[in-house]
C-alpha cells in the first residue's frame, strides 16, 4: 500500500507570509480524501506540494518513505497524477486518442498495447465518440474526464485533482465523481480532491481535511467532521442542506446522523413507517 | 538615470541597436557592449539583471556559435553573438519604464495609439507566453516524462509536439484579449486624450542630443 506523508510541512511565497503552516497528513492509496477550505486557505498550494511542483520550505514530504526533494518531477509523475483546475493547460496533442496515448508513448509502451489501452480507457470514461476530436473542442465536463483519463491510463498510485467539479452542471458533476469513486474502489488509486464545494463530499469521500488559514482545522472521518459543529461555525463555512437537516433530526429526534439523501430518506421512511 | 524620460531611454536603445546592426567591426561592437552594460547598470542600479539575462541566453549563444562556425566562420559567430548581447542588454533599460509611460512616449513620436498599445501588449505577452510554456512543460512532466533523461532526438520531437499547442494557446489568448479590449471601448473614439503627460527635462534634452550626435559621429568615422 502506497502512502503520501506530509510531516510538519510549511510553505511561503514570500518569507513573511506562510501560506501553509506545519501541516501533517498521511494519505493512503485506498483513501478518497477531500481537502476542503475557503478561497485563499492554501488548498492549491497544498496540491502543488503534494504533486511535487513546490517543495516544502520546512518539514518533509515523503512518497512511500522517500523524500520528495530526492525525486524528480518526471519520476513523481509516474506515481502521482495531477489534474489542474484549468484542464486546458494539460492538453498538448490534437486529438483525444493521442492525448491519452501521449504518456504511454513516452514510456515506450508497445504500439498494439497502447491502442488496446486507449480503447479501454475511452470506453471507461465514455469518450469513445470523441476519440478523433480536438481536446479543446470538448465540453467542460468531457475535458475534465479526459484530463482524469490521461492520468488513469498511466496507472499512478494517487491522483490529485484541483477543483474537479468547478464549472460542471449537476449531471456532469455526478458523472465525474462516480468515475473518481470507481477509480478509487476498483483500481485502488488514491484520490485527493481539493475543493470548496462540500455538497458532494459526504457522499463520495472517505476522509476529510479542513484547511483554514494555512493549517488543518480538522482531519479524519467525514461523519465525525460534520458532527463537530464548532469547526464549521468557527470557519463560517456553510454546510450542505442535507447535513443541516440530518443534524437537526439527529439532535431533536435522535435519528441516526445521515450523510446523504438516500440514507436520510430511508431512515425517515423507517421511522414514519413505525 | 531611472527617472529619465522614456523617449530618452528609447533614443539610447535605438542608437545602440542601430549601430550594432549597421557595423560588424569586432572592436566597435566590444565598445558598444561596454557602453550598453554601463548604461544599463546605471539605469537599473544593479548588474544582477544583466547576469541573469546572459545566463538564460547561453544555450542560444552556444547553438549560434556552433552553427555559424560550421556554416560561416568563427568571426561571424562572434559578431552575431555580440550583437544579440548588446541589443538584449540595452533593451533592459526599458524595464525601468512603466507601460503607460512607454505608450505615451510612442504616441508623442506620432505613432498611432493602436500600434503603441500593441507594442506594449506584445512585450507583456512575452511573459505570458513564458508562463504558458512553463505550465506545458510541467504538465508533460506530470505525465511521467523525465525531460532531462530524454535523448536529444526525443527531446527535439517532444519540443516540436509542444510548440503547436503553445502557439495555438497564445493566439487564442490574443484573440480573447482583443475582444476584452474592444469590450472596454479601446477604439470607441478616434481621438484619445490623456491625463498623464510626459515632460522632457534638461537632462533628457542633453542626453538625447549627445546620443544622436555620438551615433552620427560613429557612423561617419566607420563608413
Amino acid at each position: 500500500m502506497a502512502i503520501l506523508q506530509l510531516k510538519e510541512v510549511s510553505y511561503a511565497y514570500n518569507q513573511d507570509n506562510k501560506v501553509i503552516k506545519n501541516i501533517s497528513l498521511d494519505i493512503l492509496s485506498e483513501d478518497f480524501w477531500a481537502l476542503v477550505g475557503a478561497n485563499g486557505s492554501g488548498k492549491t498550494t497544498l496540491a502543488k506540494i503534494l504533486t511535487g511542483i513546490f517543495q516544502p520550505l520546512d518539514g518533509q514530504y515523503l512518497i512511500d518513505g522517500k523524500n520528495s526533494r530526492k525525486i524528480t518531477l518526471g519520476e513523481l509523475g509516474t506515481q502521482i497524477g495531477f489534474v489542474q483546475q484549468n484542464s486546458i493547460k494539460q492538453f498538448f496533442t490534437s486529438s483525444v486518442n493521442q492525448e491519452i496515448a501521449f504518456g504511454l508513448k513516452n514510456r515506450k509502451v508497445e504500439r498494439t498495447k497502447i491502442e488496446r489501452t486507449v480503447k479501454e480507457i475511452l470506453e471507461y470514461f465514455s469518450l469513445e465518440k470523441h476519440k478523433e476530436s480536438h481536446p479543446l473542442t470538448l465540453s467542460q465536463g468531457e475535458r475534465k474526464r479526459l484530463a482524469v483519463a490521461c492520468m488513469v491510463v498511466l496507472k499512478p498510485k494517487f491522483i490529485i485533482l484541483d477543483e474537479p467539479t468547478a464549472g460542471l452542471d449537476r449531471r456532469n458533476k455526478g458523472l465525474m465523481l462516480d468515475f473518481l469513486k470507481k477509480i478509487n474502489q476498483q483500481d485502488r488509486i488514491g484520490i485527493v480532491v481539493i475543493t470548496h464545494d462540500l455538497d458532494w463530499v459526504s457522499s463520495y469521500a472517505s476522509k476529510l481535511a479542513v484547511l483554514a488559514n494555512g493549517g488543518i482545522a480538522y482531519q479524519g472521518e467525514i461523519r465525525k467532521a460534520f458532527l463537530q459543529r464548532q469547526i464549521w461555525h468557527d470557519l463560517q463555512f456553510p454546510l450542505p442542506q442535507i447535513i443541516e437537516v440530518s443534524y437537526k433530526l439527529h439532535e431533536k429526534f435522535n435519528l441516526p446522523f445521515c450523510l446523504d439523501e438516500q440514507s436520510l430518506v430511508r431512515e425517515l421512511k423507517r421511522v414514519l413507517g413505525k | 538615470m531611472n527617472d529619465l524620460d522614456p523617449r530618452t531611454k528609447l533614443t539610447i536603445i535605438l542608437s545602440l541597436s542601430s549601430l550594432t546592426i549597421i557595423f560588424d567591426k569586432f572592436f566597435l561592437l566590444c565598445g558598444l557592449l561596454l557602453i550598453s552594460i554601463l548604461l544599463t547598470w546605471i539605469t537599473i542600479g544593479s548588474y544582477i539583471a544583466i547576469v541573469r539575462i546572459l545566463e538564460k541566453m547561453w544555450p542560444l549563444f552556444l547553438s549560434l556559435a556552433i552553427t555559424l562556425t560550421i556554416f560561416a566562420s568563427f568571426s561571424e559567430a562572434l559578431t552575431s553573438i555580440l550583437r544579440i548581447i548588446i541589443i538584449a542588454i540595452s533593451a533592459l533599460i526599458l524595464t525601468t519604464t512603466s507601460p503607460r509611460d512607454f505608450i505615451q512616449a510612442l504616441l508623442s513620436w506620432r505613432i498611432p495609439y493602436e500600434i503603441a498599445f500593441m507594442v506594449m501588449v506584445a512585450t507583456r505577452f512575452l511573459f505570458i507566453f513564458r508562463e504558458e510554456a512553463k505550465d506545458t512543460f510541467l504538465a508533460v512532466q506530470m505525465r511521467g516524462v523525465e525531460i532531462n533523461k530524454l535523448k536529444y532526438k526525443e527531446k527535439i520531437e517532444l519540443y516540436i509536439s509542444l510548440l503547436l499547442p503553445l502557439v495555438f494557446s497564445a493566439i487564442s489568448k490574443a484573440y480573447k484579449l482583443a475582444i476584452a479590449m474592444e469590450a472596454r471601448g479601446l477604439r470607441a473614439y478616434p481621438q484619445r486624450s490623456f491625463f498623464r503627460q510626459l515632460r522632457l527635462k534638461k537632462i533628457d534634452y542633453c542626453l538625447m542630443a549627445s546620443t544622436i550626435l555620438a551615433t552620427v559621429i560613429v557612423i561617419f568615422i566607420n563608413i
